[in-house]
């Protein structure tokens, strides 16, 4: 435990920026994840995620600021480090000349460890046929396969870009109950983005929201869960309540007669059940994703 | 939407359709560049040799240049038809429904157009107009059918070659027969046929289309610089025994370094690009190249004088050509693993920065070396092996030396990758521009000056050294070569 306290922070992103052209993707970027960490990132189209990812692991170029990856500079990862990263980006039709077999062996010379055992356990429960050229597998399969060549050296920081984009809900399950039983509980730092809120809720423990170039929320899923509640009543009472309370509002919409909508984060208290002439309601996932990446 | 198009005046209707024959042209855009510059340099470097009398000359002249201007248009029509072909697959369309009729009707006028326009062309040396028109059709008719059933590449080559035999020998009299007793008869059936085949491709678009929409899907994807196993099924002839010998090779390559632990980091690396990239696929589509042309030098064997003499020229100039395959065929090949290369890098042990630049500039200046090499040989050997006449030595000894001066072309594979674009056509176009001005060159080294030509591929390392050491030092500063161009 006081192990886990002393080590860097798996990942430390610090004033990070990137810019497509004129348009911001990244802006001013900070974000830290400490070892054990699982966070899934949330965020709308086309609001950086995968930007984010691919910056993360120095796949992008024209960016400022400085990522640290287990407490060294992105640009000077030693092999041991490297060893150490896994990553399943969100394009999984990748090296389609290869057969399985032959992509997970050529990885595997690459890398110190390989868990051989665990490889062929994942390619028989998603009956990913090992002599198949990649080209002729389902998109399903290739993300499998995807997952299983980024789980292969057991890593201590998983980065997936959309990992169950392709996947039926069987196979999404399967991810996930692989993901939990046996990366998570190894103490692995795991960052993945995904669309599929209830498949999130599942896995996650931790959830980033990325809006206007910046983790604007991270928080605990349950505490934020827990501490956020949908607040709908006149506008300026609204306003009144989250002042004086010292709540932290994610988000506000007007609705009509000068009410509004607001979403708003209880500090260390419990957040109240009711409010005189406020209408209190406990939020979803969706709520949260709506109100906060608008 | 269909209301809305019928309500377009005519004019307003072709310009979707023009626009799709445009992206069809930029896919296709290395292919027709090859194809023309096939089409003009070969005769241009053959009659580099032939001792033509002045006299000669201007009627030469105009036989090649209204072929140039057949070769053009059969390349335009060429565009033109794979354009319609993807226009109907779902999958690839581009257009409506009503535009694609539009099409349709413009490829039937495209045909009878440039028939028109070729047979016009032909009067100037003196061609009959009728003949050169309906071969026009023909050979129209023939393409299209080619790109829907592309076993026919092989097979028309072989047909043409059988009939300048046979009107060599005669044979063709009784053809010339019914030209003369039933012109009328011949023109309708020839017009029809064409028509008929025409039809057959152009005016349906019925699930029928599928083997050759993967087969055109497959060409494209090659020359975008990906391999791809999803439709090899389809790809048959030689455009599949190529394929699958590139990717043999590789797999053969992959399994004997994996098999080895102890194996650079490096040739582990350059597996990763793929083949197209790796120096197994561009020697063994080298080799592909080599075995083809001397396929073609043997049909030539079997011609009369001097059809034969030209042809087998032609085709020794040609080896200098195939020598362009590593450096056309590695950058859209980067350029297509560029996805991979992003995941390559986060391997243990990948080189990064100026390393990763310092070990593509001697992987590629490696194999652009191996397939020079290969060229020289294979030349030196079939000049050996012919027994060849003196003029056919003198054409051999230019391919040579053209062929030395390709190692220069490296300079293209060593540059800054991380700004590389998309494959364009532009520099393929560039790049056999070059390679004509080489032949000059070259004709003027060895006819002209008389000098040897390994004196000129000595000249040619001799400056290509510095060069090397003058990007060599410019590597350290370029950003990393890998992902090329960068994702996006």
């Amino acid at each position: 435990m006081n192990q886990a306290i002393t080590a860097p922070p798996t990942v430390a992103v610090d004033h990070l920026r990137l810019a497509y052209g004129n348009k911001p993707v990244l802006d001013n970027l900070r974000w830290q994840l400490q070892p054990g960490q699982v966070v899934g990132l949330l965020g709308r189209n086309g609001a950086g995620k995968t930007s984010l990812l691919e910056s993360l692991l120095g796949l992008r170029d024209g960016t400022t600021g400085t990522v640290r990856l287990f407490g060294q500079p992105l640009d000077r990862l030693d092999d041991a480090t490297r060893a150490r990263i896994g990553y399943a980006p969100q394009h999984s039709d990748l090296f389609e000349w290869m057969t399985p077999a032959q992509l997970l062996a050529y990885f595997k010379s690459f890398y110190p460890r390989w868990n051989d055992a665990k490889v062929d356990a994942l390619l028989d429960r998603w009956a990913i046929d090992r002599e198949m050229p990649i080209g002729k597998l389902s998109g399903g399969e290739q993300q499998r396969l995807s997952i299983i060549r980024a789980l292969g050296h057991e890593p201590d920081l998983l980065v997936l870009d959309e990992p169950v984009a392709s996947l039926d809900p069987a196979g999404r399950r399967d991810f996930l109950q692989e993901l939990v039983e046996q990366v998570i509980v190894r103490g692995t730092t795991v960052i993945f983005s995904t669309h599929i809120l209830s498949d999130l809720e599942r896995v996650a423990f931790h959830v980033g929201f990325l809006s206007g170039g910046r983790i604007i929320v991270q928080a605990p899923l349950d505490e934020l869960m827990e501490g956020t509640r949908s607040l709908v009543g006149p506008q300026q009472a609204l306003q009144q309540a989250a002042r004086t309370r010292g709540w932290q509002v994610l988000g506000e919409s007007p609705l009509a007669d000068g009410r509004a909508r607001m979403l708003a984060r209880a500090g260390s208290d419990a957040p109240p059940s009711s409010l005189a002439g406020i209408e209190v309601s406990s939020v979803t996932l969706e709520d949260l994703f709506m109100g906060l990446t608008r | 939407m269909s209301a809305a198009f019928n309500g377009l005046p005519q004019w307003r209707q072709l310009q979707p359709v023009l626009r799709s024959a445009w992206r069809a042209l930029r896919i296709l855009r290395k292919w027709t560049t090859l194809l023309l510059i096939l089409a003009i340099g070969v005769p241009l470097l053959t009659m580099t040799i032939d001792d033509l009398p002045p006299q000669r000359v201007l009627r030469v002249l105009a036989h090649l240049m209204t072929a140039v201007a057949l070769a053009v248009a059969l390349c335009v029509w060429t565009v033109f038809a794979f354009n319609l072909l993807r226009q109907n697959d779902a999958r690839s369309a581009a257009l409506v429904p009503g535009h694609v009729r539009t099409l349709r009707l413009a490829m039937v006028g495209a045909a009878f157009g440039l028939a028109i326009v070729c047979a016009a062309l032909g009067l100037w040396p003196a061609w009959p107009f009728v003949p050169t028109l309906l071969a026009v059709m023909a050979l129209c008719a023939a393409t299209v059918c080619a790109m829907r059933w592309t076993w026919l590449w092989l097979a028309f080559p072989v047909a043409i070659v059988l009939a300048l035999s046979a009107a060599r020998a005669g044979a063709l009299a009784p053809l010339r027969w019914v030209w003369h007793e039933m012109p009328l008869g011949l023109t309708a059936a020839v017009l029809s046929s064409a028509v008929l085949a025409l039809r057959a491709v152009v005016f349906t678009g019925h699930a029928g289309h599928a083997t050759s929409q993967g087969q055109l899907a497959l060409i494209a994807a090659s020359y975008q610089g990906r391999v791809s196993h999803a439709r090899q099924n389809f790809f048959v002839g030689f455009d599949r025994g190529w394929a699958s010998m590139t990717l043999r090779l590789y797999g053969a390559w992959l399994r004997r370094t994996l098999a080895r632990p102890g194996r650079s980091v490096g040739a582990r690396l350059a597996l990763g690009a793929g083949p197209q990239a790796h120096w197994s696929g561009v020697l063994s589509n080298v080799t592909f190249g080599v075995a083809l042309t001397l396929l073609l030098l043997a049909v030539c064997e079997l011609l009369p004088e001097p059809t034969g003499f030209g042809l087998r020229s032609g085709m020794v100039a040609t080896f200098a050509m195939v020598s362009l395959q590593a450096s056309l065929q590695i950058p859209p090949a980067l350029w297509g693993s560029r996805r991979e290369q992003a995941l390559l890098l986060l391997l243990p042990g990948a080189p990064r920065g100026a390393a990763l630049n310092r070990w593509l500039f001697v992987r590629l200046a490696a194999t652009q070396l191996a397939s020079t090499l290969c060229q020289l040989i294979a030349v030196a050997l079939v000049v050996r092996a012919l027994d060849a006449d003196a003029a056919l030595v003198r054409v051999a000894t230019i391919s040579l030396a053209a062929t030395s001066l390709t190692p220069l072309l490296v300079l293209w594979l060593w540059r800054d990758w991380s700004r590389a674009g998309a494959p364009s056509g532009i520099p393929f176009g560039a790049m056999f521009g070059a390679m004509l001005v080489a032949g000059g060159l070259a004709a003027a080294w060895v006819l002209w000056l008389e000098r040897p030509w390994y004196e000129l591929l000595a000249l040619t390392l001799l400056v290509l050294a510095p060069l090397a050491w003058w990007r060599w030092q410019r590597l350290s500063r370029w950003p990393a070569a890998w992902p090329v161009g960068r994702l996006g």
